[in-house]
């Protein structure tokens, strides 16, 4: 079957001689692993749309089972910005690995590639990565139904006051009582109000979030985020070690 | 595959490893090697011995060699002042085939790729930056691939070279992005060489 669908290229890699596998974020199939063939050679004119981040209308043939095939490809956006900056680079490949864990493959999910592409913008456009990175976080999980409750205990709802837990496994933050309670109170981490309450109104917008986060805050509430992520996922991401290579530069320079 | 006598299965399954290799070429080539002759089998067999003992990496580049350091390494001849930076070995060869580039080389031994989860610290970047320091380099020439991954690794390069004070250079756009250099013909190669400009 021929289907056409806007798409940004998350990963490729190497297949064979002259071909590329590239995974596709697409709107109109989630997750879509596709086959370019001969993007390797000299003069291909696909080599440039296999490489990540690349946003493009493609047309692709896919029989319903293993890969599908790049028949055509138009570019709409190679983001230049991203790809001549190193720190750019690595938090774009940080959140399109979390992104290509979330969305299922070829399940139409609109909302997702939307909100993915909004983030590309905004890492392209951002000085403040830090906070595009906790958005791009944030808005992905909850676009897979995995938004941490920040704002009140997510075991008894009320507002958990001076003292405040973060639990991963708990889906948020806890109040003193409920933390007690868990069976694994160890699993949950005392953390400062002012953390969760930046990551909670980061999380609450919609678009690019104009916050600047410092000091203490902003080194714990990128802690909490990567453990929430790492659990929600059932592992690492790859790129998160690069990511917490350039957060430890930021912050000793700060 | 399993009325294969056990030997020539074997052999199937280790020519299956190399790179563009497929099942029905590995039983071309396995049948090949048996059919063509004990003399030939041991001559092939010796390359391979000689092969395994003697190629390494040179400690000073990191290229492929016979010999510690290499011969580019030790040429006297080659312009000490000049290093160029490649990802591997293969493009080492690439560059030397043209036969426009005079100075020496330093193989990296891969690129940073974040999805992958390789950071500087898997690269031989702490060697490049060692060499560097000895103040007899002037030029720098990032020639990675002209991709994401490459240009990544170029932009992270620069960034920890700059302050030492040389001239860092890129190689030029003459190849078309996404490509890789190793198939890159030797013009081209020529070309973006002469065209390299300063990164900043
Ligand atoms: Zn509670
Ligand atoms: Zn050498």
């Amino acid at each position: 079957m021929l289907y056409q669908t806007e798409g940004i290229v998350l990963s490729s890699s190497d297949l064979g001689e002259h071909d590329r596998v590239i995974n596709l974020l697409t709107e109109q199939k989630g997750l879509v692993r596709a086959v370019v063939r001969g993007a390797r050679k000299p003069r291909s004119r696909l080599a440039a749309v296999t490489q990540p981040f690349t946003r493009a209308d493609f047309q692709l043939y896919g029989k319903g089972s293993a890969l599908d095939r790049v028949i055509q490809v138009s570019l709409i956006d190679s983001h230049p910005q991203i790809v001549s900056d190193y720190a750019k680079v690595v938090y774009a490949s940080y959140l399109a690995e979390i992104a290509s864990e979330l969305v299922p493959e070829h399940e139409k999910n609109a909302a997702v590639y939307h909100l993915f592409t909004d983030i590309l913008v905004a890492l392209g456009h951002a000085k403040e990565l830090w906070t595009v990175c906790r958005w791009g976080e944030l808005r992905l999980l909850g676009s897979a139904g995995f938004m941490p409750l920040l704002e009140s205990c997510a075991r008894c709802g009320r507002d958990p006051g001076g003292a405040v837990y973060f639990s991963a496994p708990a889906g948020g933050v806890l109040c003193d009582n409920c933390r007690v309670a868990e069976t694994d109170p160890a699993s949950a981490m005392k953390v400062m109000p002012g953390s969760v309450k930046t990551l909670s109104v980061i999380a609450a917008s919609s678009t690019r979030p104009n916050v600047v986060a410092r000091g203490q805050v902003r080194e714990e509430a990128a802690k909490i985020m990567r453990e929430y992520v790492a659990f929600t996922l059932g592992k690492r991401p790859k790129s998160l070690a690069l990511v917490e290579k350039l957060e430890g530069e930021g912050a000793s320079r700060n | 595959m399993s009325r294969l006598p056990e030997s020539i299965h074997r052999l199937v399954e280790e020519l299956r490893k190399l790179p563009g290799v497929g099942p029905k070429t590995a039983q071309r080539l396995a049948f090949h090697l048996v059919v063509s002759g004990k003399e030939s089998m041991d001559r092939l067999i010796a390359a391979l011995a000689e092969a395994r003992d003697k190629v390494g990496y040179c400690s000073v580049c990191g290229n492929l060699t016979d010999q510690d350091p290499c011969a580019i390494c030790e040429d006297p001849k080659r312009d000490s002042s000049v290093i160029c930076v490649v990802a591997y070995p293969k493009d080492v060869l690439a560059f030397e085939r043209a036969g426009a580039f005079r100075g020496l080389y330093h193989v990296l031994h891969g690129y940073i790729e974040p999805l992958k989860g390789i950071g500087p610290e898997e690269l031989r970047i702490q060697e490049l930056l060692k060499r560097v320091s000895s103040g007899e380099v002037k030029e720098i020439i990032l020639a990675t691939n002209p991709d994401v991954d490459g240009e990544t690794t170029a932009l992270y390069l620069a960034r920890a070279l700059k302050p030492l004070g040389l001239k860092v250079t890129r190689l030029a756009r003459g190849l078309p992005f996404g490509a890789d250099l190793d198939y890159a013909d030797e013009m081209t190669i020529l070309k973006s060489l002469e065209a390299r400009r300063e990164m900043d």
